[in-house]
This record gives C-alpha cells, structure tokens and sequence, in this order.
C-alpha cells in the first residue's frame, strides 16, 4: 500500500470531479438529442423533455427509414468522406516528404513551403472560389466537394513536422542499402509516423464529415447534397416575421423537432464511432531504440 | 548557387504558366456570360421581342417549336412529391410544355429556406452565372437592375397579361408593381402575396379567464390586469409561481410573439414609415408614441410579468412555455393556433384560445400595422430571347384551368403542388374568403356551395366539431370567431395602418438597416429590461438619425413626392 499524502489526494479528488463534470457536459447534449428523438412530438415542442423521453415512440427513425432524402444524404457523405480522405492522405504525405527535407537536400524548399503558406494567410474570397470551380466544370459532382480542399496545407505542415523528428540515420541507412525516394517514403517514413497519420487522418474525416456550406453552394440539386448540408437544411427555422398564406401549411414542420433530433443523432453516430478506431495508432514512443548513437 | 537560382526560376514559371492557363480559360468560358450583356445580344433580343410583338399577342400562345428555359428554385422544407415525380417531372412542368410550349429546366436548387436559396443565388448573381429566370427579394432586385443583369419587361408585360392576372396584378392599384419598377421601366413581376395576413392580434387564454374571473381585454388597462394576474395568480393552478404575463422573444418583432400589436395599441408603429401631419413621411421607430410603450413594457418587466430571459428566446423557445401551459397572453398573427397553440392543445385538452382585436391604450381604437407584403420578384435575365414567357406562365399559373384541377393548384395528402410552380402569386384575400365561406358553412352546416379545395378545409375542421382536437388549430383560424373574423373586423372598421413607403429600398436602406435594425434592438431591450431608464430612447432617437436614419427619411419623401405625380 503506497501512501498518498492527503495535499495529493485532495488534488486528485478534484481532478477527477473536474475531469467527470468536464465529460459529462460533453455527453449530456447528445443524450438530450437521443431522448428528444424517442419522445413524442408535442412533448418536444413542450419543452417537456429532458434526459429522458417523454410520451416514449418510435414514430421519427419510422419515418427517417420511409424517407429517402436522408439515406441519399447519408450514402453521398460516405462517398465524399472515403474518396475525400483517400485523396487528402495521399497528397498530404506527397507534399510532406519532400518539405520536410533541408534545403541544402531539396534547394527550392523554402520557395515552395512560401507557396504553400501564402494559401493559408490569405484567401480568393467566396465568388472566385465558386467561379474558379464553375470553370473547371467538377460543379454538382462529388469532385466539387473533394478536389477544393484536396490539398490541407495545415495537415501538411503537422506531417512534415513529424516527418523531421524521424531519426535522420534511418533515412539514411535506407538509402545506403539502395532504397530510392519512394521506397524511403513508403516503408520507412509512412510505417513509423502513424500518430501523425491517424491524426491528420481524423482532421480530414471530420472536417469531410461536417462540411456544409460548399454542399449548399456547389451541388445544384438536393439529392446530391452532403449529410450535413441536409442537415442544415432542415434544422434552419424559417422566418416566421413574413409568413404568407401558402407558408401557413409549413407550420407543421416548425414542431417536428422530434424528427429532426433522430436525423442528428443518426448524423452525429458514425462520426463518434470513428474515434475509438483510430485511438489505437496514437501511440508513442514508436521508433524507441531503433537508433543507437 | 547558380542553379538555385535557375530552379526557383523555373519553379516560379510554371506557377506562372499555371496561372496564365487558368485565366486562359477564364476568358474562354467568361465569353458565354459576358455575351449576355453585350450591346449586340441585347439588340437582338430588343429586336426579336418587337416582333413577336408584332404577331398576334396571345397572353397563353403556344411556343412552336417549344422553347428552353433555366430556372432556379426554392425546394422549401414542407415541399414533397408523389412516388415517380420530382421537381422537373410534374404535372406542372408537364402542363408548361403541353400548354405553352415552354420546357422548364432546373439550373439548379436548394432545398432548405430562403436564406439559404438567396445564398446560393448571390454567388450566382456575383459570378454572372444566373439561370433564364428566378425568384428574388428587393434588395437583389435593385442590384440587379443597376448592374443591368436582368431584362426590361416594360414591353411584353401589359400586352401579354389575361383578365385575371391583370386584375391580380393591379388589384393594389399597381402599388406592387410601382415596388417592381426603376427609372420608369417594369424590372420583375411581384409576387402578390397577402398584406393581412400579417397583422396582429391579441391572443388570450380563455379557460384561464375564466378561472380567474378576469373581465374579456378591451382596452390596454385589461390587458395589464390579465398580464399580472397571469403572472401573479397561478392560473395554472400548480402552486408555483411559474407562468409569465405577456409573451415576448428575443427579436421583438415576430409573427409569434411579437410586439407590434402592443406598440400598435399606444398608436405607435415600428418598423414602417407613417405619414405625419405635414404630410410628409416619418419612421414609426423614433414617434414618441414608443416611447410609452416601451415605458410600460419595462414596467411589466419589472413586475416579472415578461419572462426574464426573454432576451435570448427565440421563437421556439417562447412556444415551448405556451406548449407546455405557461403562457397565456401574447400578440400574435392570425396563423399562430397552427403553431404553437396546436401542440399546447394536443398535450392539455383544457386549453382554450380566443383571439381579440387590439385594444387601444385611449378613446381611439389601436390600427393594426401592415408591412408592404411583397418579399419576393420573379426576373428574367437579360438577353433571354422570349422575356414575355414569364409573363405567360404567370397567366396560366391564374388561369381557370389550374384553379380547377386539384392536382395542380391545390393539396393533397399533405402534398402542396403549387408549389411547384415556378411562378407565384395569390389574390390577397385568399385565407380571408376561406375564412368566409367556411365559417358560414360551419354556423349553416352546409357544405354543399363549396369548392372542392375548401370543402377539404370544411371535412378537417368537421374533425374538430365531432370531437377530435386535430383540427383544433384550423378551426381557431378558420372557423367562426376565429382569427380571420379578427381581420374581417379591422377591414369593416378600417383599423389598418398600412406602410406609407413600397419602393425598392433606398441606397441608405440597403446600407444601414442591418446597423439600424441592430441599434433599436439593442436599445429597447435594455430598456425593457430596466438595464437602462426610459429616456435611454431619446438617444436612441438621435443615434437613429445620426447613423442613417435622417438620410433615409430624406430619400423616402423624396420618392413619396413622385408618387404624388
């Protein structure tokens, strides 16, 4: 039995406390969108409910499943998270590797490192943007949603950063037992850097999976939108200063929010699952021992 | 270090031949837009709209050989379609080929809100790429018109009209098409849409009344007692003291709660331009009328009679207390027993609502306000060959043809199909007539002389009278007594104040409304709240002039001495 000296123990005491409360209030929203989906819908719109469902019912994933927009929705994000990832992975690590080289290895470093960064401090402004893809004729097509952001400069800096922490001698001592710049890359610098994989990996999931703003912009028809662009659409409250009488027949849809807290549980799920997978590559200490110096 | 140099060089080139190939395209595929607004292309479609002038103008004629033309649209949130349809395939867009030769294509949608369409419609606007023709709010109209974007319909639109629509177009007389009109030239078709389905009323829970022996409001000083005892008398019956008088959300103006209709009943009249004694136009926002208003509201604050929170409420927010039977007094639109009143009802069958006409604070009855109802212009964009073509699918979205055929004009199985069309516009009085007809069917209990839209209405609201509150809502707003025999009295009695100004926004409009907007929030929620006195509204008074509201008043007078001519 160690002992723990009492100023210790009152230290660790609050920690946790403060560590459980700081959980908590991390869950507790998304336990509320969970009851609100479950409860009926007057009891919703009552205010009525709290962690629990009140007027227990089924009746919202019914009509989530008889509803197509939301699979079609769903299935266009899992595309765009799958083929978005794959690219963003393989052009980050294509950029890193040769940025994280000296410049006395790969002279043009620096200028190319300034090109990059100069993306980051400053932008075209929303209509260029629109208009530079209009151009390139990828409009209302999943491409719009991948090939703008194929390249995330801020991932790029994190990998080439890690990439140079990577002992030198074993770049080295690949290349002196004949590796070229790809194998090096492949089955020396990729193999050891996965927390920093894993990491820019959950950056660029999220940042796919929560996108909505060029879904709305970019794609010309609903059916094509991302989940969260279809979220958005269904979560914004309609303006109700100027309603006209043809509107009058919406007010129905303004109480729906049991319907709507299914849909975003259902949204938010997948997203939550991500993180206990990739939990696994954020280990440390990972090329421990294999310099001796 | 010399070929360091060289690499940098060469790397700099390429970004450069980049670009240039980029730009390169650029001038390629702006050619397309850009021709749209070249002298030659406007002369030529001038020329072709001069001769289709010259053939026999038929407001419903056929295109033969059909023509094309791009539209983009609102998919609203409530919109659905029958299994197999969608918004390019349906019986309107069949109807538009069938009819008038017209084949109705989709640029693009967006399904969601308004905001949200204007979004995506402004980048569109901002990067020239717009479809034939769109629906529009005032402010990108003006633009619109200035930057020379959209076609002038001053030509083809009083030749081509029917009848109907004329009778539609100028039942206002013409003030809708006034809003739609620069330098003397017809820019959009409005969107006739209602200016009394907006007004307010006062909206009183009536087993509640009762419960407390409280006399029905006629004036302002029964308004108080109701509110206070609301608050202070547990009207609810469960001990605490957890229910608010007066219903009020964080915006102030709004369709549920607002409060118009409390600032209307001291004679004041925010958010519209009234005329003054001279006769000249002033801001309702800075008459001293609201400065009483606002005094009492502060008062009743402090009274914790106004939910204390009621500064970060929306909306929703206010309607959960309604729902789950905390409030029971507010100021709201004929609309609001659909929403949130329903629910309220549907969790506790006790509930009862009665809407009043607004009482006034003196011996002169309380006008209720009217804002200039139209929000949204249908446009053409310039250079499209046929701009009449707008104008002959307004006709037939009036014609007799589509007010007959269900499937077309009206709902069903929660299917609104008008909706689908790609024009709009409804005769003003339209849920005041329903209102008329079907309340005199329910006090007869003679459907027969109704039309099969309204003998729809009739069987739902029948629902209610045999027992079933899911009708509840329609009946408080339809039925006899209800919130449109509310307005059918403000019509008899003309107790309307309706906006004295419906020009397209003036340039210190489009500038500082959002400024001014945020100014008089931010200043009448402190003194509601007592965070600053009541004389905090002079300053408020001179910050409004100050920061655009004298140049606004200015521009305003300045139109309303043209429209005297």
């Amino acid at each position: 039995m160690q002992h723990i000296a009492p100023s210790r123990k009152a230290f660790l005491v609050a920690n946790y406390a403060f560590l459980c409360l700081l959980a908590v209030s991390c869950v507790l929203p998304l336990v509320y969108v969970l009851a609100m989906s479950f409860s009926s819908s007057s009891a919703a719109a009552g205010g009525l409910v709290t962690l629990w469902p009140v007027g227990f019912t089924t009746k919202s994933y019914e009509y989530i499943l008889e509803k197509p927009a939301f699979s079609q929705a769903f299935l266009v994000t899992l595309e765009r998270v799958a083929l978005g990832t794959a690219v963003n992975m393989f052009l980050s690590i294509l950029t890193a590797y040769p940025l994280s080289k000296e410049s006395t290895q790969f002279k043009p470093r620096t200028f190319y490192a300034w090109v990059f960064v100069f993306t980051i401090l400053f932008s075209g402004g929303l209509i260029p943007w629109y208009v530079t893809i209009q151009w390139t004729g990828i409009n209302d097509t999943i491409w719009a949603l991948i090939l703008p952001g194929a390249v995330p400069v801020f991932n790029i800096i994190l990998l080439l950063n890690f990439f140079r922490k990577l002992p030198r001698e074993l770049e080295e001592s690949a290349f002196i037992d004949g590796a070229g710049h790809w194998t090096t890359l492949i089955r020396i610098f990729v193999p050891l850097s996965m927390p920093a994989m894993a990491t820019i990996m959950l950056l660029t999931i999220v940042t796919h999976w929560n996108s909505w703003f060029d879904g709305l912009i970019l794609m010309n028809k609903p059916e094509h939108y991302p989940l969260s662009t279809y979220l958005q659409t269904i979560m914004t409250q309609m303006n109700l200063t100027t309603l006209t009488a043809e509107q009058m027949e919406d007010l129905a849809n303004v109480s729906d929010r049991t319907a709507k807290a299914a849909q975003l549980f259902l949204g938010a799920l997948p997203i939550l699952l991500v993180y206990p997978f990739l939990q696994r590559f954020f280990v440390t200490g990972i090329v421990m021992g294999s310099v001796k110096e | 270090m010399q070929s360091r140099i060289t690499k940098t060089w060469i790397a700099a080139l390429t970004l450069a031949l980049l670009a240039t190939a980029c730009s390169g395209k650029e001038q390629e595929n702006a050619g397309e837009p850009s021709a749209a607004v070249s002298p030659s292309a406007t002369a030529a479609a001038a020329g072709s709209a001069s001769a289709s002038a010259e053939e026999a103008v038929n407001p419903l004629g056929k295109y033969d050989p059909p023509i094309e033309m791009s539209f983009g649209k609102l998919i609203d949130q409530s919109m659905k379609f029958k299994e197999g349809e969608s918004i390019e395939n349906n019986a309107w867009t069949k109807l538009y080929e069938e009819k008038l030769g017209i084949k109705v294509e989709f640029d693009w949608t967006v399904a969601g809100t308004e905001d949200q369409y204007f979004q995506k419609l402004n980048v569109a606007v901002a990067s020239n790429n717009i479809p034939d023709s769109f629906m529009v709010n005032a402010q990108t109209l003006a633009k619109l018109a200035e930057a020379g974007q959209i076609e002038d319909l001053t030509p083809v639109f009083d030749k081509y009209l029917t009848p109907t629509t004329k009778e539609l177009y100028y039942a206002d007389g013409g003030n809708a098409l006034r809003a739609a009109t620069f330098d003397g030239k017809l820019m959009a078709i409005p969107n006739i849409s209602s200016e009394i389905d907006s007004t307010s009323m006062l909206w009183v829970r009536t087993d509640w009344l009762e419960k407390l022996k409280l006399p029905e409001p006629k004036t302002m000083d029964d308004v108080y007692a109701i509110s206070e005892a609301f608050a202070k008398q547990d009207p609810d019956g469960n001990g605490k003291a957890d229910t608010y008088g007066l219903g009020v959300d964080k915006l102030l103006w709004d369709g549920f709660p607002g409060l118009e209709g409390f600032f209307n009943g001291f004679h004041a009249y925010p958010n519209m331009w009234v005329p003054d004694a001279s006769g000249k136009l002033v801001s309702g926002n800075v008459q001293p009328q609201m400065k009483a208003a606002l005094a009492k509201l502060q008062e009743m604050y402090k009274a914790g009679q106004i939910d204390k929170e009621f500064g970060i409420k929306d909306s929703a927010k206010v309607a959960e207390s309604l729902i789950a039977g905390k409030l029971g007094l507010y100021y709201g639109q004929p609309w609001t027993p659909l929403w949130p009143m329903q629910d309220g009802k549907n969790l506790d069958p006790n509930m009862e609502w009665k809407a009043y006409p607004l009482p006034s604070v003196d011996a002169e009855p309380a006008k209720t306000q009217s804002l200039f109802p139209i929000k949204q212009y249908f446009v053409v964009k310039k250079g499209f060959k046929h701009p009449e073509a707008l104008v002959k699918l307004a006709n037939i979205y009036k014609s007799d043809e589509v007010a007959n055929n269900q499937e077309l004009y009206s709902s069903k199985d929660g299917i609104a199909f008008f909706k689908y069309a790609v024009t709009a516009g409804s005769d003003p009085h339209q849920n005041l007539n329903a209102y008329k007809k079907l309340s005199a069917a329910i006090s007869a209990k003679d459907p027969s002389g109704l039309s099969p839209s309204d003998k729809a209405g009739y069987d739902h609201i029948q629902k209610y009278l045999n027992g079933d509150n899911v009708s509840w809502g329609n009946y408080l707003v339809f039925g006899p007594g209800s919130s449109y025999s509310i307005i059918d009295q403000y019509l008899t009695d003309k107790r309307i104040q309706y906006d004295a100004f419906f020009g397209a926004p003036t340039p210190a409009m489009t500038e500082k409304t959002a400024a001014l907007n945020k100014l008089q929030l931010e200043a009448f929620t402190k003194i509601i709240m007592g965070e600053a006195p009541i004389d905090a509204f002079d300053k408020y008074v001179t910050d409004f002039n100050k920061l655009g509201g004298e140049q606004m008043t200015r521009e305003v007078n300045e139109w309303y001495a043209k429209q005297g001519k």
